[in-house]
């Protein structure tokens, strides 16, 4: 195990106050989930994503808004718009409209690099088997909406899993209403497009 | 001045040995990647009604290879890489595409280490999904070989594993969709609706 983080600093309060004087519900305010990930390395600069070229033009919007809008006040991680130049490959971070049979059924798949408890990059994969859409999305009649699926993949990158248990989030906390709207809780229809307050605690609380 | 060299070249060897330089194999570094998959609604009803199923039919596990590394070189000139256990399922019985009873398919168990790569992916079935004499129901797309296979394999999009008169969601290692358990329907309800689903096909 690299780096598992088993306690939000929300949570780690809601202990600290318990084992005080006062005692408080067991349920903290915001638990999004940390088993198993890994944070960037450095935060000193904004990150980049480095974008084929050839990626549909009306994806781009919502790859960008998928992106930035994890740029929250508090936090020091900052994302720059993706850039399409023909480049692209010598960026440590990019991004790609493709498809591999490696991905399965998934429209999103995020491949980081772990270095010990950190990464500095890794790829984001867009499956083109799906029909991107900005609007509602339809999984199982292969329609996805690029800034849903983007902004929860981008969230793997922020350090944060999915925070359902007991599978996936291991930290031995509740499954909360605020983690299960949040952005990290993949949807099949519909659109989840917009960070939570659970979303936000995480990446304000990581970096 | 050649024997200078020598001379500092043996006096150098000598301070490494006897700091234990050289005296130890290099441990190999293992790279480390975390795949994350956007997770789908692996429910009976959205892996009977998903738009990308090419295979369809239920089998038994007869075989588990060593884990292999893969690496797929995409149009772009980007490689995209894993680590699968190869598992051969002898079909009993397909419900969509061209794969016939009694032939045996590789599937692709994700996760595992090989070649100095450890590849680690939540978002695909257990290991044990594939322990032999296992009766599965397996969804998959394309059969076919990667630009690093030499043999077809298939990575499945839902799996449903046979316990005790019904077959249970075993798509995910982490369970049900949203952190519910995992849907489970009798072996002969999921038949009858296969069965329709090759008629529709």
């Amino acid at each position: 195990m690299l780096s598992t983080y088993r306690i939000s600093r929300a949570a780690l309060a809601a202990v600290v106050v318990t084992a005080g004087v006062v005692a408080t519900s067991g349920t903290p305010a915001a638990a999004y989930c940390r088993t198993d990930t890994t944070v960037w390395e450095n935060t000193s600069f904004a990150k980049q994503m480095g974008v084929s070229p050839s990626f549909p033009t009306t994806m781009r919007g919502g790859l960008n808004g998928g992106i930035v809008q994890w740029n929250r006040e508090g936090s020091t991680l900052r994302y720059n718009p993706p850039d399409f130049n023909d480049g692209w490959l010598i960026f440590a971070w990019r991004g790609e409209h493709a498809y591999s049979s490696i991905m399965g059924m998934a429209p999103g798949y995020t491949w980081i690099a772990k270095s010990g408890g950190t990464h500095n990059g890794g790829d984001l994969y867009l499956s083109d088997r799906y029909t991107w859409v900005n609007g509602n999305q339809d999984i199982f009649a292969g329609v996805a909406d690029v800034r849903t699926i983007v902004v929860h993949e981008i969230g793997h990158f922020v350090g944060l899993n999915h925070p359902e248990p007991p599978g996936y989030c291991r930290d031995g906390t509740a499954f909360t209403t605020a983690e299960r709207n949040s952005v990290m809780t993949p949807v099949s229809t519909g659109t989840r497009r917009d960070l939570n307050s659970d979303d936000i605690a995480g990446v304000t609380d990581i970096y | 001045m050649r024997r200078v060299i020598f001379s500092t070249l043996a006096a150098a060897a000598l301070v490494l040995a006897s700091a234990g330089c050289g005296s130890k194999p290099e441990t190999p570094q293992i790279r480390v990647i975390e795949a994350h998959a956007y997770r789908v609604d692996s429910s009976v009803e959205s892996a009977l009604g998903f738009f990308a199923n090419k295979h369809v039919f239920e089998g038994t596990v007869t075989a588990r290879g060593k884990d292999v590394r893969v690496i797929d070189w995409l149009p772009s000139g980007h490689a995209i890489e894993a680590v699968y256990t190869p598992v051969t399922v002898v079909i009993d019985r397909a419900y969509r595409g061209g794969l016939a009873a009694g032939t045996p398919v590789v599937v692709r168990s994700l996760g595992g280490e090989a070649d100095g790569l450890r590849y680690n992916n939540d978002e695909v079935p257990a290991k044990d999904t594939f322990t032999l004499g296992t009766r599965l129901v397996i969804f998959a797309s394309d059969y076919s070989a990667v630009e690093s296979e030499s043999v077809p394999a298939m990575t499945p999009h839902f799996v449903y594993r046979y316990s005790g008169g019904a077959f249970v969601d075993a798509t995910y290692t982490a369970g049900g969709f949203q952190g519910q358990a995992p849907d489970r329907i009798q072996e002969a309800d999921l038949r009858l609706k296969l069965s329709r689903l090759a008629s529709a096909s």
